[in-house]
């Protein structure tokens, strides 16, 4: 059999935010791989519709609030006591609130900085503590372009998102000795949720300059699992601490 | 939140003095009334009031009354 380095037999992963959006797309291309899911959302019945939608067997529901910083680390041991060890580790969860700063104050900063942020390091915590040290483990950040680029009224996400950025070269750095791989992914605006509700939050024209500023259009979700997958996988064996920007060219324009 | 204190809020959004807003006010005549006052007052409704005002129904709004009258509802008396 030639040998894939894509594939993801045999191989437990653990994906948050996977309900909707670019976790769905994750979920369903790296089932389609080969690996067994271990699905992390706060809407029950939306996860169990990501279930529905993968290939194979063996896949788990985890909902967990993503807020709740401090109770992540044990959440993350409790799972690998109950369905084994995890080898990689997707972060997809997010939150998204456009504000400008004169509407800021604490609790949207907290929020979003522990939702976006706090969470990929909490999990990771857990994550390098339960697993099987002689097989290369892999995590991938979810990012955004938001992080490496100014947006009006986005700056507390761009700074959780570049905070992500930090966050992958110092964990690459810190978790070599646990041969864990640690890479992010900046997609530009992809055609999820999160995106029909950024659309609603400004008038037509603003969200037509958003559009002009796309030279290949706006994302699938598929372009980001695609990115993911790779970085994730054994392919990616010599890749560490990369932000990956998925864009389709927004970056050149 | 009554009527009062929506004006209230929309004049620390629009960074007004308080109290200086009667409610009869033409946005595009108000200096501070610009795209990030936009974005503000979405954040707003939803925030106070989980309301979505989609962007193409903001630019319908012309006066502080319209504004007013959309979350009319949600107000206290």
């Amino acid at each position: 059999m030639i040998n894939n380095p894509l594939d993801f037999s045999g191989k437990r992963v653990l994906i948050t935010g996977a309900s909707s959006g670019i976790g769905r797309a994750c979920s369903i291309l790296l089932s389609e791989l080969g690996a067994k899911l271990v699905l992390n959302g706060r809407n029950l019945d939306s996860l169990k519709s990501t279930m529905s939608l993968l290939e194979g067997n063996g896949h788990v529901l985890a909902p967990f609030d993503m807020a709740d910083t401090n109770g992540l680390c044990d959440w993350v041991k409790t799972l690998t006591k109950e369905y084994g060890y995890l080898d990689s580790f997707v972060h997809c969860a997010g939150i998204q609130i456009t504000k400008p700063i004169r509407m800021f104050e604490k609790g949207f900063f907290d929020d979003t900085m522990h939702v976006n942020l706090a969470s990929a390091m909490a999990i990771s915590q857990g994550f390098r503590i339960k697993r099987d040290r002689s097989k290369q483990g892999s995590i991938v950040f979810v990012a955004s372009i938001a992080g490496l680029i100014g947006q009006t009224g986005n700056t507390v996400y761009g700074a959780s998102k570049a905070g992500l950025m930090s966050l992958t070269r110092g964990l690459s750095m810190e978790l070599l000795r646990d041969n864990i791989r640690v890479n992010c992914v900046a997609p530009a605006l992809v055609e999820t949720d999160m995106a029909v509700r950024t659309k609603q939050s400004m008038t037509d024209a603003q969200y037509q300059h958003i559009l002009n500023q796309h030279p290949m259009g706006v994302g699938e979700p598929k372009d980001v699992a695609n990115a993911v997958a790779f970085l994730l996988s054994d392919a990616a064996k010599w890749i560490n601490s990369v932000p990956l920007p998925v864009e389709g060219g927004y970056l050149a324009n | 939140m009554n009527k009062q204190e929506f004006l209230n809020s929309l004049e620390e959004v629009l960074e007004l003095d308080e109290n200086t807003l009667k409610g009869d006010e033409i946005l595009m005549k108000i200096e501070q009334w610009d795209s990030l006052a936009f974005l503000s007052v979405i954040a707003m409704a939803d925030e106070n009031f989980d309301i979505v005002i989609e962007g193409s129904q903001l630019e319908e709004i012309k006066s502080v009354a319209d504004l007013v009258a959309l979350v009319e509802e949600h107000l206290s008396a």
